[in-house]
């Protein structure tokens, strides 16, 4: 690892503490309705809406009404998602006149974004139409992010109050997270990264001049638009030559903005964040990167705030920061050493002025090694799953590090409002464990933890385990799982662990190489999200509600102090262990194996 | 897939079947989630 890359990722880590702290202190003072600027000039508009659209904001809703609000809500927003991009065609602004999306695409999709995953089986300068971009995609990218920050602003209630049935109100905690914290920090966000040159427009699609012809291989299509193959079944190529190229436009930064705020991740153009329209210059680079992990990080901040005591939110930064830079100085170094079956043969990997050095396979040569691990690194911490690298093209162990960070559960900072909430539930079996070992009656910021809250804390951690390990199984014994896999093998395995891992845990990223837009995988990544996002959410929602009813027991002899770097350590190794005992195993078949392979020099054998 | 681009129109059969499987399998879900919030309040009442 070079000095630089040492010197960019603790700038990285520096400027994002450094921000928790202020950010966190605002979006405290907006859900417990005090003046902080902006909620004090917008209030009169806040009230219409609630007047317009029938809401009573006064109205302290059970666990079970906010639940059902949360899932009627995210319901409508599904169905609207899903009848634009089947309508596309005959709607306004379709400059390409980009035809429907199919159906199973479509319902992956309409599914991808309502649960915070934009997991995007599809090129988006290809399929979408702008008004599916922007009515569709951007208005989830709010929406579905404001969700899990409301989810999270009730249970972090619960710890408050005492003998309540309410646990608030999700329209009020939506419409608070939308309106003074998602679109003022997009609107910031999009300005700048606009004046750095990302696109913003409504223009068609532009065809330019190359200064010099590209040569190209494409599969050839027969008269009715199907794959030529030869005799073996192998799909037949052709050389193409052009001297043109058509630019794909759009009203790309409006979206990057949120996509990265809001960690939903789904990109405007198909390669995501390594396009030059939506990530142009190293600093739109580091601020996309910052904007990925800033709200999670910050809530942090907020939870301690709005429980009265801000150290228990700095714990829990710490544990999750001391992972997050733990693996960020796995994954570095993993792809700046490069592949020794290179190094065999005489292939310059190392790091200098005129080259980055390392594996650069898969990644551009704007960022180099660093910042496009650190990218795949904080993409995966955070449940945002947007890309400025190819992550299929990862060493084995630069690429098994996102994927491990997102079967941890999405709880290394995580999904806004989602990772800081699954965190809590880690805190909740920490204390509980703990308890099992010392005799201490288990308690968490004054609440007793019983076999309620331990079963609603069960189904939170075992239902993406589930989803992850069955869908992988179920995809690698059918042949119509198997035929999506074009690299068979120790890499291949990986490829789908990864899709699943990534549905499984509301991530979307892709590592790439599988052919998943077919509707076995449209359909099994689909229901892979619902579960992970739905089934989360109403168990964390019924132990708000359990927590909001018990009274607050005061700090005694018997409690473990959970605001000491020794809780920390507990924390971190209590979601290590349930991560790697449950994954593990399937890691050593797939990454691990594979990194054996490549150290002995041996090829990977299909 | 272009044969499916006119569905939700009803004039495309195979297409308007697949939208119906797609919109019964997401209801499905939706109202066994719905069962799910019940589950969880029973299981909270026997505690």
């Amino acid at each position: 690892m070079t000095g630089q890359s040492f010197l960019q990722i603790t700038l990285y880590v520096v400027v994002l503490i450094a921000l928790a702290k202020p950010l966190g202190a605002y979006m405290a003072r907006i859900y417990q309705d005090e003046p902080a600027g902006l909620n004090s000039w917008l209030a009169g508009f806040e009230n219409c809406l609630y007047r317009w659209s029938g809401v009573d904001a006064k109205q302290d809703m059970r666990w079970t009404q906010y639940a059902l609000a949360s899932l009627v809500f995210n319901l409508l927003g599904l169905l609207v998602v899903y009848a634009l991009q089947r309508w596309q065609a005959f709607l306004p602004l379709n400059p390409q006149k980009l035809p429907a999306i199919s159906p199973d695409s479509a319902f992956n999709t309409a599914v991808s974004f309502a649960s915070n995953t934009n997991w995007q089986g599809y090129s988006g300068e290809v399929t979408m139409s702008y008004l599916t971009q922007m009515l569709g995609l951007t208005v989830q990218n709010f929406v579905s992010a404001a969700s899990g920050m409301a989810v999270l602003v009730a249970l972090t209630r619960s710890f408050i109050r005492r003998n309540s049935n309410g646990i608030g109100n999700f329209w009020v905690d939506m419409t608070r997270s939308t309106l003074y914290i998602l679109l003022p920090l997009s609107l910031v966000l999009a300005v700048v990264l606009v004046g750095q040159g990302v696109v913003q427009n409504f223009k068609p699609y532009q065809t330019v001049t190359l200064t010099e012809a590209v040569s190209y291989e494409q599969a050839k299509l027969d008269a009715d638009g199907k794959a030529v193959t030869d005799a073996a079944g192998k799909p037949v190529t052709e050389t193409i030559k052009t001297q043109e190229q058509t630019l794909a436009l759009g009203p790309a930064a409006s979206q990057v903005a949120i996509k990265q705020l809001g960690t939903n991740g789904g990109g405007f153009f198909n390669v995501n964040s390594a396009h030059p329209f939506e990530n142009p210059t190293p600093l739109s680079n580091f601020l996309e990167m910052l904007a990925i992990l800033l709200i999670p990080a910050a809530l942090c901040y907020t939870f301690g705030v709005m429980i009265g005591d801000t150290r228990q939110g700095w714990v829990i930064l710490a544990a999750m920061t001391l992972i997050f830079t733990a693996l960020v100085f796995v994954a570095v170094p993993a792809e700046q050493s490069g592949n020794p079956a290179l190094t065999a043969l005489n292939v310059d990997q190392i790091a200098s002025d005129k080259q980055a050095g390392g594996n650069m396979e898969g990644k551009e040569t704007r960022f180099g090694i660093a910042n496009s691990a650190l990218w795949a690194v904080a993409t995966t911490a955070a449940s945002n799953g947007s890309v400025n690298a190819m992550h299929d093209s990862f060493t084995p162990i630069g690429g098994l590090v996102p994927m491990f960070l997102m079967q941890l559960g999405e709880v290394i900072y995580g999904g806004v409002g989602s990772g800081l909430y699954g965190m809590i539930v880690f805190a909740i079996v920490a204390v509980f464990l703990a308890g099992l070992m010392i005799g201490r009656t288990p308690e968490y910021l004054g609440k007793k933890i019983e076999a309620f809250e331990m079963k609603m804390a069960a189904i939170i951690i075992l239902v993406p385990p589930l989803v992850v390990l069955g869908g992988t199984a179920l995809a690698l014994i059918l042949d119509v799982g198997k035929v999506s896999v074009f690299n068979p093998g120790t890499h291949g395995f990986s490829e789908v662990l990864y899709a699943f891992s990534s549905a499984g845990n509301n991530n979307g990223s892709a590592f790439g190489g599988l052919s998943a837009n077919v509707p076995f995988y449209n359909l099994m990544l689909g229901l892979a999200m619902l579960f992970s996002r739905y089934w989360l959410m109403i168990p964390v929602l019924a132990l708000a509600g359990s927590l909001a009813n018990k009274k607050i027991v005061p700090v005694g002899l018997g409690t473990l102090p959970t605001h000491t770097p020794l809780f920390a350590v507990l924390l971190i190794v209590t979601v290590i262990m349930v991560g790697a005992l449950t994954f593990v195993p399937a890691l050593a078949l797939g990454p691990i194996v594979e990194h054996l392979q490549m150290t002995q020099h041996t090829q990977v054998q299909p | 897939m272009q044969s499916m681009s006119i569905a939700l129109f009803f004039t495309d059969q195979e297409a308007m079947q697949m939208d119906i499987s797609y919109l019964f399998i997401t209801a499905l879900f939706f109202v066994g989630t719905a069962l799910l919030i019940k589950a969880c309040e029973k299981l909270r009442g026997q505690s």
